[in-house]
């Protein structure tokens, strides 16, 4: 197993409730932590994820983002 | 600094934890995760000094509540504690070992115990108890009256633990320091067989030759109510706040009676609530006292604390806390409660230039004091896969580091459970 994390981008606590009781169990096999960032309620999304997401690629981290 | 670092295995929601203290620590998690079990750890170690052993134990719900759920009677609990306060005293010999006064200087004080639970039922037995003292060996001299240092003569350990119910002492020095155990313990102490349950912690090794017990004396956990306040309060109470804060009025009677202390006082409360033009206390034919508040917007009418808002009673009690109070460590239970996010800035500034004089441990929920409390000062406590509390400081973590760099506040982080 990689010594790796994986963040997920959900739009509120349903994606979340989904994500958390479906496939997280899916991911932990793979990762060694999986993180949830709820996203929708942000002011200034794009800037929020893209600092987010700027982040996550220069510590070599993997993401999903989902949206609807 | 009163305590240095604390390591605990098998109590309460921790299985293991080793955390270095600083001068301001903020303790943040979620519900549930940990954050009272962790002040409890000094509560229980207050009550110990204060009560002892058993009552201590009770004072936890008994063993049953004492010890981790899950891990049960299967591992000892042990608490070791290290503190960096200093005491000393100085040795006056005449006979014939030596001449002169020898001074001992603790810079270091390490307290280990460990309790074994019965298997059945809810006893339990002590399985260690240690107290090592760090110190310097120093030659002294009176002159004029005064007690001054004429020479180092080394760093050595005197350690103090328990063997078959009796106690065991042991210096560790440099050969060429002519001191003996025997002249730093008076006799009553080291003939003194120790009772099954009752620790070092408990007997006057504790105070003499240093008062070493203060260090668990003196910690005040403060829970404030600010509903408490608001009622009448008997003159017969305490002179140092309650950990509720219930006897606000004496404190502040106390606090007004001295011009230095007034001056201070109001400078505090002003810098957060500039609506304050004056407090006083008013004392009943009942003999009790209430305090009461008068604003800039009513100056000719006081307030009584009944009818002065939360988060004013709060902050008062807070910097009384912070700045009036003598303890050398305070540990707070949600500073923030009923005090307005723009103000919260201003409470961590205090919180922080008092952690100059005292060691200051806050538990909070609260992004706005994260926010402002400094990433070095933050510990996150939260739960494993397992259910026990661990205690990271997120200061250390890469990717934390990486998210501000890309200024991500850390207020977010702790919101989105990323730190």
């Amino acid at each position: 197993m990689d010594d790796k994390v994986l963040y997920i981008f959900v739009e509120g606590d349903d994606d979340e409730r989904f994500f958390r009781e479906i496939l997280l169990p899916i991911f932990k096999k793979k990762y060694n932590e999986v993180k949830i960032v709820k996203y929708a309620q942000k002011p200034k999304k794009f800037d929020y994820l893209e600092k987010f997401i700027r982040s996550i690629l220069s510590m070599g981290m993997t993401y999903i983002f989902i949206f609807s | 600094m009163n305590i240095k670092r604390i390591k605990v295995t098998n109590f309460k929601s921790f299985k293991n934890l080793d955390i270095e203290l600083g001068k301001f620590n903020v303790l943040i998690g979620a519900n549930a995760s940990g954050k009272s079990n962790f002040v409890h750890i000094f509560k229980f170690l207050r009550d110990i000094a204060n009560s002892g052993l058993d009552n201590a134990v009770s004072m936890q719900g008994g063993v049953e509540y004492l010890q981790n759920i899950n891990i049960g009677a299967s591992e000892n609990l042990s608490i070791k504690i290290s503190s960096t306060r200093e005491f000393g005293f100085g040795l006056e010999r005449s006979g014939k070992t030596g001449r002169g006064i020898i001074g001992i200087e603790t810079y270091e004080t390490m307290y280990e115990f460990e309790l074994r639970f019965y298997k059945r039922g809810s006893g339990f037995k002590i399985a260690k108890d240690k107290l090592t003292l760090n110190s310097k060996f120093l030659r002294l001299e009176r002159e004029k009256g005064k007690i001054k240092e004429v020479e180092t003569l080394g760093n050595g350990e005197i350690a103090i633990s328990r063997s078959n119910g009796r106690v065991k002492i042991i210096l560790n020095i440099p050969k060429d320091i002519p001191l003996r155990k025997e002249e730093i313990f008076p006799p009553f102490l080291r003939e003194e067989k120790l009772p099954s349950n009752k620790l070092l912690l408990e007997t006057p090794y504790f105070l003499i030759p240093f008062p070493i017990r203060k260090i668990f004396n003196d910690i005040s956990i403060y829970d404030f109510d600010p509903r408490l306040p608001k009622k009448a309060y008997p003159i017969t109470g305490k002179a140092e706040l309650e950990e509720n804060g219930e006897n606000l009025s004496i404190i502040l009677k106390n606090i007004l009676q001295s011009k230095e202390k007034r001056r201070k006082l109001f400078n505090l409360v002003k810098e957060l609530l500039p609506f304050v033009e004056n407090l006083d206390v008013e004392k009943f034919a009942d003999k009790s006292l209430l305090f009461k508040l008068k604003e800039t917007y009513f100056r000719n009418q006081y307030l009584p604390a009944s009818l002065i808002s939360d988060g004013t009673i709060n902050i008062t009690a807070l910097i009384i806390a912070l700045y009036f109070e003598k303890k050398p460590l305070i540990i707070i239970e949600e500073p923030e409660r009923n005090i307005h996010p723009y103000l919260i800035s201003k409470v961590v500034d205090m919180m922080k230039d008092a952690s100059q004089k005292k060691q200051i441990i806050v538990t909070t929920h609260n992004p706005e004091i994260v926010k402002y409390a400094g990433l070095e000062n933050i510990l996150l406590i939260s739960r494993d896969e397992n259910g026990f509390s661990i205690v990271s400081r997120p200061v250390d973590k890469e990717e934390v580091k990486t998210f501000l760099k890309n200024n991500i506040g850390i207020e977010e982080l702790y919101i989105q459970n990323l730190l």
